[in-house]
């Protein structure tokens, strides 16, 4: 088996695991999508400074050869994986009742901050609409 | 950066996210038995995968660019740096899950009316 199929084989039953195993179901939420893409931008950036020196590399023959970067395409499929495995198998912990309890939201100081930047912004734009 | 390059980046995910604790109130290490349980079921699947793939020729390491730790699991040995990055990304995956929740509010699943 190549890398390709492993990594493919991989994101499937990724799916079959949070929708059907698990029930989980976070592929069906905005929370983790939105947690996704944040994810993925910090994957573009690491990746590409393990990749881009060589810290490993692969079997030309193990993978398609198209890359994002230096990173070939297979390492977003295993990266997608492993994340959601992470968060799915969090989240399932979660509903067992290990430590379920939720956080209590951001420090006062950190939502009077973005709460004080959103009004100086909307101010702001208002004022350039008059 | 030489041998350190593989671990100045997982140093760096640690940093980057650790301020989501502090600032956001994930409450993920004030967690360590869910966090711990949640790092053995995703992590040690893809550190098979990753022994199996090292084995099979899939990829392989730079010795110049790791520490030199090798972790040996009976097939194939691992850098150090490779066996962190399953504890590291679960980490910061569950951190930033976290940290939309603390600031969207939106819900994943596991409040009160879905505990099973």
């Amino acid at each position: 088996m190549t890398h390709t199929e492993a990594s493919l084989i991989g994101i499937a039953v990724t799916v079959v695991l949070d929708l059907w195993v698990l029930r989980t179901r976070l592929l069906t939420r905005r929370a983790y999508w939105v947690s996704y893409a944040i994810v993925l931008f910090f994957q573009l950036l690491t990746n590409e400074w393990l990749t881009s020196r060589g810290v490993f590399d692969y079997d030309d023959d193990a993978i398609l050869g198209w890359y994002v970067g230096h990173a070939p395409v297979e390492d977003f499929f295993f990266g997608f994986s492993l994340v959601t495995w992470s968060m799915v198998w969090w989240v399932w912990w979660g509903r067992r009742g290990v430590q379920a309890e939720t956080g209590p939201g951001p420090r006062p100081a950190v939502t009077g901050l973005t709460r004080g930047l959103v009004t100086r912004l909307a101010t702001r734009s208002r004022r350039r609409d008059r | 950066m030489g041998h350190l390059t593989y671990v100045a980046m997982l140093v760096f995910v640690v940093v980057a996210t650790l301020p989501l604790e502090v600032l956001l109130r994930t409450r993920v290490y004030a967690r360590p038995l869910r966090l711990g349980l949640t790092m053995l079921c995703a992590g040690v699947p893809f550190l098979v995968w990753d022994v199996v793939a090292v084995e099979a020729g899939h990829w392989f390491f730079d010795p110049d660019l790791v520490l030199g730790l090798d972790v040996p699991f009976g097939v194939a040995s691992l850098p150090l740096e490779e066996v962190l990055f399953f504890v590291v990304v679960p980490l910061a995956s569950v951190l930033t899950l976290e940290a939309v929740r603390s600031v969207r509010g939106w819900t994943v699943g596991d409040e009160a009316g879905d505990r099973r």
